[in-house]
């Protein structure tokens, strides 16, 4: 049932962007592109962003985890030089 | 995560052992500030494609000055090369704070190189008549370099206190780690600008 609703509302969304066309921003094709074109990179950058962000976070959490797991076996101290 | 919130969680689990800094608060608040400086800046870009695309001719219009494109890339060149130089005094901290003295001033001075020569491009335009009220070209190619020269002008502030610190022989990984993000980041928008602006 929510799947068909989902795929029910998809439709509607793709049928009703060719009613944005009428738009006066998007009166020629390259117009068109280029609305295309920036509407995807104004929706992609900022996930790129957060996601590279997360991505990096975890990344250096696990190699500090690692470190300090190596050093605590050891026995020394856990170096905290973040140059 | 931050050093103060690996600290919490150590304190919340009963952890009495030291762990390793994650990253700085500096640098986690340099990079959020980034991701925001970027949305901006990504938003004059697709605004300027957009009204560019609506023109429906050749750009810049007729009758409108034409843009530098030979002196600039001179200018991307210089910036670029600071951006190296930036990178090589990032290497050179980790020996110690004085062994980067010498690239962060390269870097400082190509920073300082690209900023004049662009004031000098733009007091060149403005006698050739292209202004911020002239037309849509005019418009954005103030705002959008602009704002890129306030960033440049920010950055190099940021590199003059790092350049300061080492100077004195201080050790603020911290502060040399946000300015270098932050310069990292004004070297590397610049080409996109140059290429969508100028070309």
């Amino acid at each position: 049932m929510r799947a068909g609703l989902g795929a029910a509302l998809a439709a509607v969304v793709l049928l009703a962007a060719h009613a944005a066309h009428a738009d006066q921003v998007c009166e020629s094709p390259e117009t068109q592109a280029a609305f295309v074109k920036m509407t995807a990179f104004m929706s992609l950058t900022p996930l790129a962003l957060i996601g590279g962000l997360i991505v990096a976070a975890v990344r250096r959490m696990r190699a500090a985890e690692r470190a300090h797991e190596l050093f605590a076996a050891d026995g020394s101290a856990a170096p905290t030089d973040e140059r | 995560m931050t050093t103060s919130a690996v600290a919490g969680m150590e304190r919340a689990s009963g952890e009495q052992t030291r762990r390793p800094n994650v990253a700085p608060n500096a640098v986690a608040g340099m990079l959020i500030f980034i991701v925001a400086e970027v949305m901006f800046f990504a938003a004059f870009i697709s605004a300027f494609t957009i009204d560019r695309a609506q023109e429906r001719g050749p750009w810049p219009p007729p009758g409108q000055p034409r843009l530098p494109i030979e002196a600039t890339a001179i200018n991307t060149f210089a910036l670029l090369a600071s951006g190296v130089a930036m990178y090589l005094a990032a290497r050179a901290y980790r020996r110690g704070p004085s062994a980067a003295r010498a690239p962060l001033l390269a870097s400082l001075a190509l920073g300082a190189f690209f900023l004049v020569s662009q004031g000098r491009e733009w007091v060149e335009l403005i006698g050739q008549g292209l202004t911020l009220r002239t037309s849509l070209h005019g418009s954005f190619f103030y705002l959008i370099v602009g704002a890129h020269g306030l960033h440049v002008l920010s950055g190099l502030v940021a590199l003059a206190l790092a350049y300061a610190s080492v100077q004195r022989g201080k050790d603020a990984p911290g502060l040399f780690a946000a300015a270098k993000l932050f310069w990292y980041f004004v070297v590397l928008l610049w080409p996109a600008l140059y290429l969508r602006v100028y070309w």
